[in-house]
C-alpha cells in the first residue's frame, strides 16, 4: 500500500471548496485576428495569496493562476480531460511511466519557450517548494526531457490521479527564468490566456488582467477584472450592476441575487454532511459498530437540513455517496440505501446493544448556518443519540478534526477524482483518516484500482462505493456546491462545472 | 512637549508588542491552511521553520522591531507583495476616509454649533434634533442603507470600490462620498453639540459683552472671538473622534469593499498572517500617534493659556 496524502478542497468548510481546481477553456483559436476587447468584472471573496503556484495557498488561488499560466492537462466544465501545453500523453503498460508530447511553438511572456525543459523545471519546483502540490508527487521518482517537446515522468507506483493533478495543484507552468530568480511571487510570468496588468491593479482591491495576444486559446474578453471584496459587498456590486459576476458562498446571498435576476452557476461539489473518523471506536466505541454508523443515516433527516440550511437542492445534490457524481465511482442507486427512519435507526441501535443510545461529542461548526448544529442535535436526540458540542474557534476545528481530537464531526470533503477520495478516506496515512483506521477490505479494493487498466477501473470504483456506502463509512447528507452568480443580461455563464468555471467560458451578450 | 513624544513613543511600543504576542497565538495554523490538509506533518513542520514560527516569540518580536526600524516589514504570506508595499498602499484609502470624514464633519458641525448656540429659540431646537438622531442611527446601518438607495436603486453611486487619487481624482471623490457620508454622521452629532455648549459658554462671557458695548458687530464678534475660543475645546472633541473614526473606518471599509488599513485587518487577520497584522498595526498606531501631536499642537495654537508641557 502507498501511503499518500492528498491535499483537498472542502478541508474545513462548504468556502473552501476552492482549492486549486478549475476547469473549462481549452477551446483552440480558430483565426488569430483581432483579439476581443469587452471587459468582464468579477467579484472574488479571494485575493491571490502568491503568484507562485508553487507556494500559493490551496484555497481562492485557481481563478487567477488560470488567467495567468496555462496547465499541462486542461478540464472540462463536466470533468474531462483535454490537452493543455500537453498536446497528447500516454502511459506505459505498468502505468509507472507517463509520457507527455508537448504542444509547439507556445511563448510565457518573457519571450523564452514553453518547451520540455520548462515542464521539467516546473514539475521539480512544485516537488521542492514544500506547497500545496508538493504531496501530489510523492509518487514521482523522476522527471525528464526527452527532447525539446517530450516530458517523461517515473512513478514508483501507479498514480491514477496524476494527470487530473496536471490540470490544477501542479499543473501552472511558470516561466523557469522567474522560478529562479524568485521573482515568480510578486510577478508571474506564464504563457497563460491573460497577462497581469500591474499598473491598473491594487492589491487588496482590484486585479487587472488584460488579453495575451500569444495565447493559443480563444478569448471572449479583451479584459478581465476581478474585485476582491466580502460577501455581501459583492451581492451589491452585482445588484448594483458593478460587476457582471460574483462568487457568493452564502446560500441566503445567492438566493437573494438569483430572484433579483441574477443566473447561478455551481461548480466544485463536495460532500456535505457528519463524517465519522473514529470507525475503530478509539475514543467513540459505539463508532466501530457499522449498525451505529447506519442508525446514524437513518436518523438524520437529510432533505429537511438541505432545505432549512444549505439553500435547498438548487445548490446541493441529496446524496449518501463520498464520491462525485462526475467520478467513475458514481452510482444513482447507492443515493436510495438510508432513507429518513428513526424508527429503523432506534432499532438498528438497539441491536447494537445502545438502546439508551450514547453520547457523542463534536465540535460546533457554525459556518453552514448557526440553526444547524441544534437540528442535528434534534434529529439524533430523538433516537436516543445525545450530541454534546465543544465550543472551539472555527478557525481551530480544521486542526482539531485533523489531528484526530473528534470522534465525528460536521465535515465537507471536496469532491475530485475517485482515487483522491480513496486515498483521502481509506489511506491509513490518508488527510482524512486521523485516526488512521485500516480497513483490509476496502484497502484490497483501492490497491486493485490503482494497478487495473482504465477499462477496469469503473467497475472496481463502484464495488468500493458500494462498500464503503454499505459500512455507512460515514453520513453524507447532500453534495453541496458554491455558487457564481452572473447578471444574465450582459454574460453567459455555463450552468455547472466540476471545478471553478474558468473565463473562457464565460461569453458576452450582445 | 519632550515628554509627550516619549510617552507616546512608549505607548507605540508597547502596543506592538502587545499586538505581537496576541497575533503569534493566531499563528498556529497558518502552515495548515497554506499546505491544505493534505500536508504531512514533515511539511507542516518544514513551514513553520521556513516562515520562522520556531523561535521564541520575544526573539522574534525584536527581529521584526529591528526590521521595521530598518524599514524591512517582511513579505506577506497572504498576499503576493511585500508588507512595506501591502500597507503603503492602504495608507491612503483609510486616510482618504478619515480626513474626509474629519474636514466634512468639521465644516458642518461647527457651522451648526455656531447657528444653534447663536441663534437659539426653535432653530436650536432643530439642529438639538438632528444631532440626536445622527447619535442614534449605527454607522453601518446608514452606510447598507445608502448602499441600497444610492447605488442599488438609483444607481448614482458605487456600491464599493475605490479608485486611487492619482489615478482618477473624479472617480476618488465618486467612491469617497457615500463611506465618508456614512462616518460622519456620528462625529458631527458629538462636535454639534460640543460646539454648541462652547458657543453658549463664550457669548454669555463677560469678555464678549464688552465688546458688544465697545460696538462692535455681532458678525464680527461671532466670527473672530467667538468661533476661535470655542473651536479649541470642539477641536480635542474631534481628535478623539478621529480616533474614534479609524474603528469606524474598519467597518466602512468592509462593507463598501475598499482596500484600507482596516479592511486587511479583518481579512489578514483571521488567517495569522502575523508580518502583514504587524504591518497594518504599525500604520495604525503611527496615524494615531500623529493625531495626538497635531492635536495638541493645534489647541496651544488656538489658546496660548495651554501651555505645552
Amino acid at each position: 500500500m502507498n501511503g499518500r496524502r492528498t491535499p483537498v478542497a472542502g478541508a474545513f468548510a462548504l468556502a473552501a471548496v476552492l482549492a486549486l481546481t478549475a476547469c473549462g477553456g481549452g477551446a483552440v483559436a480558430e483565426t488569430s485576428g483581432d483579439g476581443p476587447t469587452g471587459t468582464v468584472r468579477f467579484a472574488s471573496l479571494f485575493q491571490p495569496s502568491s503568484w507562485d503556484p508553487a507556494v500559493g495557498d490551496y484555497m481562492g488561488n485557481a481563478f487567477y493562476y488560470n488567467l495567468v499560466y496555462d496547465t499541462v492537462v486542461t478540464r472540462t466544465a463536466d470533468g474531462e480531460l483535454e490537452p493543455g501545453l500537453a498536446e497528447s500523453w500516454s502511459y506505459d503498460d505498468d502505468q509507472t511511466t507517463l509520457t507527455l508530447e508537448l504542444r509547439t511553438g507556445q511563448v510565457f511572456t518573457d519571450g523564452t519557450s514553453v518547451d520540455a525543459a520548462a515542464i521539467v523545471a516546473n514539475l521539480e519546483h512544485y516537488r521542492d517548494a514544500n506547497g500545496p502540490g508538493t504531496a501530489e508527487l510523492a509518487l514521482v521518482e523522476s522527471i525528464a526531457a526527452v527532447d525539446d517537446d517530450t516530458v517523461e515522468v517515473g512513478f514508483s507506483a501507479p498514480d491514477p490521479s496524476f494527470l487530473e493533478d496536471l490540470a490544477s495543484y501542479i499543473g501552472y507552468i511558470a516561466a523557469p527564468a522567474s522560478i529562479e530568480a524568485g521573482t515568480i511571487e510578486t510577478e508571474p510570468v506564464g504563457s497563460g490566456p491573460y497577462v497581469l496588468d500591474g499598473a491598473n491593479s491594487m492589491s487588496g482591491s482590484e486585479w487587472q488582467f488584460a488579453a495575451n495576444p500569444d495565447t493559443w486559446k480563444d478569448l471572449t474578453y479583451g479584459t478581465v477584472i476581478a474585485s476582491v471584496m466580502d460577501g455581501t459587498a459583492a451581492l451589491n456590486a452585482l445588484k448594483g450592476g458593478q460587476v457582471e459576476a460574483a462568487l457568493l458562498l452564502d446560500p441566503q446571498a445567492a438566493d437573494e441575487a438569483e430572484s433579483t435576476g441574477s443566473k447561478r452557476t455551481v461548480f466544485s461539489p463536495a460532500t456535505v454532511g457528519i463524517a465519522f473518523f473514529d470507525l475503530d471506536g478509539t475514543i467513540q466505541p459505539a463508532l466501530a459498530d457499522v449498525r451505529v454508523r447506519q442508525a446514524i443515516n437513518h436518523a438524520i433527516d437529510a432533505a429537511s437540513l438541505i432545505d432549512a440550511f444549505l439553500g435547498g437542492v438548487k445548490v446541493g445534490t441529496p446524496s449518501r455517496q463520498l464520491f462525485s457524481e462526475s467520478s467513475d465511482a458514481y452510482d444513482p442507486s447507492l443515493d436510495e440505501r438510508y432513507p429518513f427512519n428513526p424508527d429503523a435507526a432506534r432499532e438498528l441501535l438497539a441491536e447494537a446493544g445502545y438502546a439508551d443510545g450514547f453520547t457523542l461529542t463534536m465540535p460546533h461548526v457554525i459556518n453552514w448556518g448557526p440553526g444547524l448544529p441544534d437540528a442535528v442535535q434534534e434529529q439524533l436526540g430523538a433516537v436516543g443519540i445525545t450530541v454534546e458540542y465543544d465550543q472551539i474557534p472555527p478557525e481551530e476545528v480544521g486542526p482539531a478534526v485533523l489531528s484526530g481530537k473528534y470522534a465525528a464531526s460536521l465535515q465537507s470533503f471536496g469532491l475530485a477524482s475517485s482515487w483522491m477520495t480513496m486515498t483521502q478516506q481509506l489511506d491509513p496515512n490518508g488527510s482524512w483518516n486521523p485516526f488512521e483506521v485500516t480497513d483490509d477490505e476496502g484497502i484490497a479494493k483501492m490497491t486493485d484500482y490503482q494497478f487495473a487498466d482504465d477499462a477496469d477501473r469503473p467497475a472496481i470504483a463502484k464495488d468500493l462505493n458500494a462498500y464503503l456506502t454499505e459500512q455507512a463509512w460515514s453520513n453524507v447528507w447532500a453534495h453541496g456546491r458554491p455558487s457564481i452568480l452572473s447578471d444574465p443580461s450582459k454574460v453567459t455563464m455555463p450552468a455547472d462545472c466540476v471545478g471553478f468555471p474558468s473565463v473562457l467560458d464565460w461569453t458576452p451578450v450582445g | 512637549m519632550g515628554k509627550r513624544l516619549a510617552l507616546g513613543l512608549s505607548m507605540l511600543l508597547a502596543t506592538l508588542l502587545l499586538g505581537y504576542v496576541m497575533m503569534s497565538s493566531l499563528t498556529g495554523n497558518v502552515a495548515l491552511s497554506i499546505l491544505g490538509p493534505g500536508a504531512s506533518d514533515e511539511q507542516l513542520e518544514a513551514k513553520n521553520t521556513e516562515l520562522g514560527l520556531d523561535d521564541p516569540v520575544l526573539l522574534r518580536f525584536l527581529n521584526w522591531l529591528l526590521g521595521a526600524l530598518r524599514g524591512d516589514l517582511g513579505v506577506a504570506w497572504f498576499a503576493p507583495e511585500p508588507v512595506s508595499q501591502l500597507v503603503a498602499g492602504r495608507v491612503p484609502v483609510t486616510l482618504s476616509l478619515v480626513l474626509g470624514a474629519i474636514v466634512i464633519s468639521l465644516l458642518i458641525a461647527v457651522s451648526l454649533g455656531l447657528l444653534a448656540g447663536v441663534r437659539r429659540g426653535w432653530v436650536d431646537r432643530v439642529v438639538q434634533l438632528v444631532t440626536v438622531t445622527g447619535f442614534i442611527i449605527p454607522p453601518f446601518l446608514l452606510a447598507l442603507a445608502l448602499i441600497l438607495v444610492v447605488s442599488v436603486q438609483l444607481r448614482w453611486l458605487p456600491p464599493t470600490g475605490y479608485v486611487p487619487l492619482d489615478r482618477d481624482p473624479a472617480g476618488w471623490a465618486a467612491s469617497l462620498i457615500l463611506p465618508v457620508a456614512s462616518l460622519c454622521l456620528g462625529v458631527v452629532a458629538g462636535v454639534t453639540q460640543q460646539m454648541r455648549r462652547s458657543v453658549i459658554d463664550i457669548v454669555d462671557k463677560d469678555f464678549v459683552r464688552t465688546l458688544r458695548s465697545r460696538g462692535l458687530s455681532e458678525r464680527r464678534i461671532v466670527w473672530t472671538n467667538v468661533l476661535k475660543n470655542a473651536t479649541g475645546v470642539s477641536f480635542q472633541v474631534l481628535a478623539l473622534q478621529a480616533i474614534g473614526l479609524l474603528g469606524g473606518a474598519v467597518i466602512a471599509e468592509q462593507i463598501f469593499a475598499m482596500p484600507g488599513l482596516g479592511a486587511s485587518a479583518i481579512s489578514f487577520t483571521p488567517r495569522g498572517d502575523l508580518p502583514t497584522v504587524m504591518g497594518i498595526l504599525l500604520a495604525l498606531s503611527l496615524i494615531v500617534f500623529a493625531i495626538n501631536i497635531v492635536t495638541d499642537f493645534v489647541i496651544a495654537l488656538l489658546n496660548p493659556k495651554v501651555a505645552l508641557t
